[in-house]
């Protein structure tokens, strides 16, 4: 009884606006409508899930199970307004919701502005086959996704940090100098990627080499 | 409004909240265009909607406090809405706050205060044995009981694959 509790223990939550994210200590991610509106945009990661085919045994904002496919455990969650983004402990990225300014991290697609299952974000095929890339953190915000990644060369293990951004970039969210409405394939935040980690070098070393 | 005393439009550079003096924040949440519906029915609506902001904030003891055009009109100081219950995180949809206890109890409660308190207050166990007490507020707690809801995955993808039998 006690395991039982620990397992579905709440660890993190993130709410866009319409939706709830709940991560629990298994690494199980929860949905739940959590406004007024309810989310009709996918959000939710339950495949044909509206209000007209909600469960309606229960309240309507009650948490459904989200699941991946392969039911990995799930490390991290964010929310934007109207999509969601997960991250799972093999470093993989999954998106899912309103995808109307390329937040999900691919091209707008007019026959699926929106899409209601987690599908993987393919983040390794950015970079050329000898660079391993894993995922280690995202964000998100408004309409805007954020996936921070480490790039390890598979011959001398030399690991960089880069920083990607998708979504809308019409005020300069992407970070990436341009203006883009609508950016689906990620782009490359500069100031912020090709970062080595000196964790061994002193302080006084570090202001010599600059 | 973020400073709640001040009636000015735009604030230049930072200020303390007094009320806050002295109390340290686990968390703090900023939300904009949110809030109680019939602002949004306003015909101004676009001129208003950016103007509704809430801010959320949780101190060391867990205690919420929340202030902000979208939580009442005219309140000048920062409001607990939530005390006593140790909460770690909160987050804001359009019209809601959850809030994150540290034993992992998840409330729920809506952002503006007239629906705070006209809204159903769930029973709280209170200090004397056998009695129960209203709640201040009007919240509710969310679970993930696993079992139950897997059970639903499977009946909703049944469902879906049968559809797609009957059509073909």
């Amino acid at each position: 009884m006690v395991l039982k509790l620990i397992l579905r223990r709440i660890s993190d939550i993130s709410a866009g606006r319409d939706h709830l994210l709940i991560l629990t200590s298994a690494g199980h991610v929860y949905a739940a409508a959590a406004s007024h509106n309810y989310p009709d945009k996918g959000q939710l990661g339950v495949p044909g899930l509206t209000w007209a085919t909600r469960p309606k045994d229960r309240p309507y904002d009650s948490p459904l199970r989200v699941v991946t496919a392969g039911y990995l455990k799930i490390n991290q969650i964010a929310t934007g307004n109207y999509h969601s983004v997960l991250l799972d402990y093999n470093g993989g990225v999954w998106t899912f919701g309103d995808n109307s300014y390329g937040q999900l991290g691919f091209d707008y697609l007019p026959d699926q502005p929106t899409r209601d299952s987690p599908a993987e974000l393919l983040l390794q095929s950015f970079y050329p086959s000898p660079i391993t890339a894993t995922c280690y953190q995202i964000a998100a915000g408004g309409m805007n996704s954020f996936y921070m990644v480490d790039a390890a060369q598979q011959q001398d293990q030399k690991v960089t940090a880069d920083v990607w951004a998708s979504g809308k970039g019409l005020w300069g969210e992407l970070g990436n100098g341009k203006w883009t409405h609508v950016q689906g394939k990620p782009t490359k935040i500069k100031a912020l990627s090709g970062l080595v980690e000196c964790k061994h070098m002193p302080p006084s070393e570090m202001v010599n080499t600059v | 409004m973020v400073a709640p005393d001040s009636n000015e439009d735009y604030i230049r550079a930072p200020r303390r909240i007094p009320p806050f003096n002295n109390i340290l924040l686990r968390d703090l949440k900023l939300g904009n265009g949110v809030g109680r519906m019939f602002y949004t029915v306003h015909p101004v609506v676009l001129n208003i909607w950016s103007k509704i902001t809430i801010i959320v904030a949780v101190d060391e003891k867990g205690n919420v406090y929340e202030w902000g055009i979208g939580y009442g009109k005219g309140i000048k100081e920062p409001e607990v809405v939530l005390a006593g219950k140790d909460i770690q995180r909160i987050e804001a949809s359009a019209d809601r706050i959850f809030a994150l206890s540290k034993d992992g109890t998840l409330y729920s409660l809506p952002i503006s205060k007239v629906d705070q308190q006209e809204g159903p207050k769930p029973d709280e166990p209170s200090w004397i044995p056998f009695v129960k007490s209203k709640a201040p507020i009007s919240y509710k707690t969310l679970t993930v009981p696993l079992e139950y809801f897997d059970k639903y995955l499977l009946h909703l993808s049944e469902t879906q694959y049968g559809a797609q039998a009957d059509t073909t």
